[in-house]
């Protein structure tokens, strides 16, 4: 643990102070995955999953299909504010110091964090919900709304990119101005028609089997995205958007928002509450259809949405 | 003093956090602020699954023979937060191309003359 | 159970899912109808809720069937009613001259998408004043905050500079909202909860160090939203550069309900305000609130701009809030609660005819304002209502606002309060009178026909007009409200 903290304060103080802003995307990827570890060696593997395809996968692409647009170099000037945001961080940081005098010490199982609620999901969440996966339960049932509430905010983010860039404002790439194929390259074409399958395979894999293992909707949906742009990336985003038309996508990541939050009207029209899985069935069976169902939702708007992040950023033609 | 240790990770994490903060505030290229802004968030992030470990648990996966698991719901509260950090990012970068098209350049100290607040209206160059 | 029963989950839920369904129409004149009865069903929820609160109940309406604290709660009460009252209705008023004020700056292809995002900003902000679970309010504030970096950037069409105001905005959003996310790190470390009422009972027995950096953090994060200084920047320009008629809606709401939070926070999770840290609230938010005022007014009267101008007057009002809530106790809450209603109300209507302004001729700056008073007497009248209420003059809801504060603070001996607020009063005189310079002594480079604003704008301007001199003339019974709700806030403390 000691050697992965001292190696993520290393990039970050790095990505503070290098200037070629591809390194910079790649270092932050990098730190992505040594979190990754971290979250893994502290018992939240479900975590390491979703940061691992999201947080290191889908945003370093992201930025780095940005960075193609706003250049590469980091033009630097003396600029005062590093001393306003040296004396920023440096007291927010002693009041984070001060405020973890008073926490439980690291691991302390008697901590009041890791009682009151904590333990109910775990004792109770067998006989209510009836899967292993307490994460799972917890995002999908006991916190299920919020869960809804961040599938929008997925949607929100793929509606303000579609409004930033294209539609009026669409600049579709030139010919020879997208990012270059590299479907000529022998080794990439045949990595791509290796692992684009197979992670197309993994993607509903985890989504049924998050249930039982760290996996679940979210995951899912960003591997799945996450395949969808690797091969966009070797064979040409053209070519994903005659595979996968964005018209197409834009549907599906609605339906996924109206199949979450049409579950919990459903469950509303039977009777019980909003997202009351109960309304379908006594537990644990009525849970774990609620669940599957809100689940499948997410899975698509995640899935598409990525995806559509993607083809915007790489479709959009040079300035 | 052997019961500061115990403290460690959160100092250690602490440090991450304000070396992403300082990045956000200090650096002048829009990108590289985003950038600071993911780091400032994932240590956040590690902050909250550190608070959630219980020594000598397990992941919060119900399997017979293990009695201690560690604490599930920070992992839920991130898995949330994960999602709306992309989800900033996205908007922040599509923003940064926009300005990047608008004015010609990402950075902020270029930037600062162009959108002076008094100035009249400038609508966008249109293609 | 019937559907009003659902009333809490459907006030935010309805604009929630119906945003994506509109997103995808092609028609943007169907997209826009759509928007506005969805906007005017949400406030037709939000008044029944309002109605169902007003006798003093709470509503609790458990999430998915969970009771709290192990699943989400929403907690409905006399304030939550009211804010989401303000919330819908001013979406309701917005909505209905939003198709026609945007219709210059964007593109027909692009409107069904912003008027879904406008929809999900409402749901965002509606879903963060109903819930009683502190990391729901994190979620939902996030919803609003994306979407409206997506309408601020949206007046591009009519100035680049909007793009550069909505990424300032979202980096400083994200920051604070990742502060937020800190302090309620610390909360549940000590706490084992997130519910807000069930933090508020065991929060008294936690690590106290713990709860104050987390109340620090979660101040900090939530001080950035009501544009309390240092952190105001982002406001003067992201009002002045988004279409107007997103202004209008963000102005009536979105610092408003940042507001709301931290008088819940200081309530449910703090014990009574005034304990909440001697720190935080009593010594911290009458000085900067002072400065908010007087620097506000100033700058709104060297601004070349009338939106800007209106932007700083609402950093200058957002002051004057916190001044009140700073004065502690009920009286203070009751005062920052009616100043909070009347501003909506008054800088509503102002926005609501910039908007028409903007429509009509073009611009909002200053010098392009000439022969205004000719040209469109209809909207000279409704912007002099309501820099009446700007300055307090006697019967505008202004003065009832303003004189709330001064008693207060008299009563309190606080006397450089009252002449600080008296002051500002005199300040602003100032800067309404540079708009009436500006619309009515100013010659015009060529006389323009009369050609007042698109009828759609009249309702609206009409409405919130009216109701800044209702609100001035009988102002009983939001007092009434107000004090009401203050009392159940203070007394019944969690």
């Amino acid at each position: 643990m000691i050697g992965l903290l001292a190696a993520l304060a290393a990039i970050a103080v790095a990505v503070a102070f290098m200037r070629d802003l591809l390194v910079v995307a790649m270092l932050s990827s990098i730190f992505s995955f040594a979190c990754c570890a971290l979250f893994v060696l502290f018992d939240a593997p479900d975590v390491a999953f979703t940061e691992a395809c999201i947080g290191a996968g889908v945003s370093t692409v992201l930025t780095l299909a940005a960075l193609r647009l706003t250049g590469r170099q980091e033009r630097r000037s003396g600029r005062p504010a590093t001393a306003i945001a040296a004396m920023v961080a440096t007291v927010c940081g002693l009041a984070l110091v001060y405020g973890s005098l008073d926490l439980p010490r690291f691991g302390d199982p008697r901590a009041p964090a890791n009682g009151h609620v904590a333990p109910h999901y775990l004792t109770r969440s067998e006989g209510e919900i009836g899967i292993p996966n307490v994460v799972t339960s917890v995002l999908g049932s006991y916190r299920g709304y919020d869960t809804l509430g961040e599938t929008v905010v997925v949607f929100t983010a793929a509606l303000g990119v579609l409004l930033l860039i294209g539609g009026a404002q669409a600049r579709p790439g030139k010919r020879g101005e997208a990012p270059a194929r590299a479907d000529r390259d022998v080794v990439l074409r045949a990595i791509a028609t290796l692992f684009v399958p197979m992670t197309l395979f993994l993607a509903p894999y985890v989504q049924f089997h998050g249930a039982y293992s760290p996996g679940g909707g979210f995951q899912a949906g960003a591997i799945l995205g996450g395949a969808l742009i690797l091969y966009g990336l070797v064979f040409g985003v053209e070519r994903l958007n005659r595979l996968v038309p964005e018209a197409v996508l834009r549907v599906i990541a609605t339906l996924g928002v109206l199949t979450y939050g049409g579950t919990g009207l459903v469950t509303l029209a039977l009777g019980k509450g909003f997202l009351d899985y109960d309304a379908f069935g006594t537990r644990p069976v009525g849970q774990q259809i609620g669940l599957t169902v809100i689940e499948l939702g997410v899975f698509m708007t995640v899935g598409a949405v990525m995806t559509l992040l993607f083809q915007r950023f790489a479709g959009r033609g040079e300035a | 003093m052997k019961d500061l240790v115990g403290l460690f990770p959160y100092w250690a994490v602490a440090l991450l956090m304000m070396t992403g903060l300082y990045i956000v505030i200090a650096q002048g290229n829009l990108v590289k602020k985003l950038i600071g802004l993911g780091i400032f968030q994932v240590s956040v992030f590690v902050l909250y699954i550190a608070m959630g470990v219980v020594s000598g648990g397990t992941p919060p996966i119900l399997e017979t023979g293990f009695v201690t698991y560690s604490n599930p719901l920070p992992s839920v509260l991130i898995l949330t937060a994960i999602v709306v950090g992309v989800a900033t990012l996205a908007v922040g970068l599509a923003l940064a191309v926009r300005i990047r098209e608008s004015f010609g350049t990402v950075e902020e100290d270029e930037l600062l003359p162009l959108t002076e607040p008094e100035a009249p209206a400038d609508a966008e160059p249109h293609a | 159970m019937s559907v009003l029963d659902h009333a809490p989950v459907l006030v935010v839920v309805l604009p929630l899912l119906t945003a994506p369904i509109i997103a995808l129409l092609r028609s943007a004149r169907v997209a826009g109808v759509a928007t506005f009865v969805v906007a005017a069903l949400d406030a037709a929820l939000a008044f029944v809720l309002f109605a169902r609160t007003l006798d003093g109940s709470v509503i609790s309406y458990a999430m998915g069937g969970w009771a709290p604290p192990i699943g989400i709660e929403y907690r409905i009460d006399l304030l939550s009613a009211v804010m989401a009252c303000l919330t819908s209705f001013s979406a309701a008023l917005v909505a209905w001259f939003l198709p026609v004020s945007i219709a210059p700056e964007v593109t027909p292809g692009d409107r069904p998408r912003l008027f879904a995002a406008f929809l999900l900003c409402l749901a965002g902000l509606t879903g963060m004043v109903v819930t009683g679970d502190l990391f729901n309010v994190f979620v939902f504030l996030e919803i609003s905050s994306l979407a409206t970096y997506v309408l601020i950037a949206a007046g591009a069409g009519r100035d680049r500079r909007a793009l550069t105001a909505a990424f300032d905005y979202l980096i400083l959003g994200a920051v604070g909202a990742t502060f937020v996310v800190i302090g309620i790190a610390f909360l549940y470390v000590v706490t084992g909860t997130l519910n807000m009422a069930d933090l508020g009972n065991r929060l008294p027995l936690a690590g106290k160090r713990a709860g104050v950096v987390g109340a620090s953090f979660l101040f900090v994060g939530l001080a950035l939203k009501t544009a309390m200084m240092p952190l105001h920047r982002w406001l003067p320009n992201a009002y002045t550069f988004a279409p107007a008629a997103v202004t209008t809606f963000l102005a009536m709401t979105a610092t408003k309900v940042a507001l709301y939070l931290m008088i819940r926070l200081a309530v449910l999770v703090f014990g009574t305000p005034d304990e909440i840290g001697r720190i935080n609230f009593a010594t911290v938010l009458p000085p900067i609130g002072l400065v908010m005022l007087i620097a506000g007014s100033a700058l709104a009267v060297v601004s070349a701009d009338l939106k800007r101008l209106l932007a700083f007057s609402s950093i200058a009002n957002l002051g004057l809030m916190l001044v009140a809530l700073g004065l502690g106790g009920a009286a203070g809450i009751a005062a920052a609660l009616v100043n909070l209603i009347n501003h909506a109300v008054i800088k509503g209507g102002m926005f609501a005819t910039v908007a028409g302004i903007v429509h009509r001729r073009g611009s909002s700056r200053m010098d392009s304002l000439a022969g205004l008073s000719r040209e469109m007497p209809f909207a000279f009248v409704f912007l002099m209502i309501g820099g009446m209420g700007l300055i307090g003059v006697p019967l505008t809801a202004g003065f009832v606002s303003k004189l709330l504060v001064v008693k207060t603070a008299f009563d309190l001996g606080q006397t450089m309060i009252a002449a600080g607020v008296l002051l500002s009063s005199l300040i602003s005189v100032v800067y309404v009178w540079r708009i009436v310079e500006a619309c009515m002594i100013a010659k015009p480079a060529k006389p323009g026909r009369r050609h007042d604003v698109h009828p759609i704008f009249a309702a609206p301007m009409a409405l919130l007009g009216v109701g800044t001199l209702a609100l001035g003339i009988e102002g009983g019974p939001l007092l009434d409200v107000a004090t009401r709700i203050a009392a159940a806030l203070t007394g019944g403390a969690s």
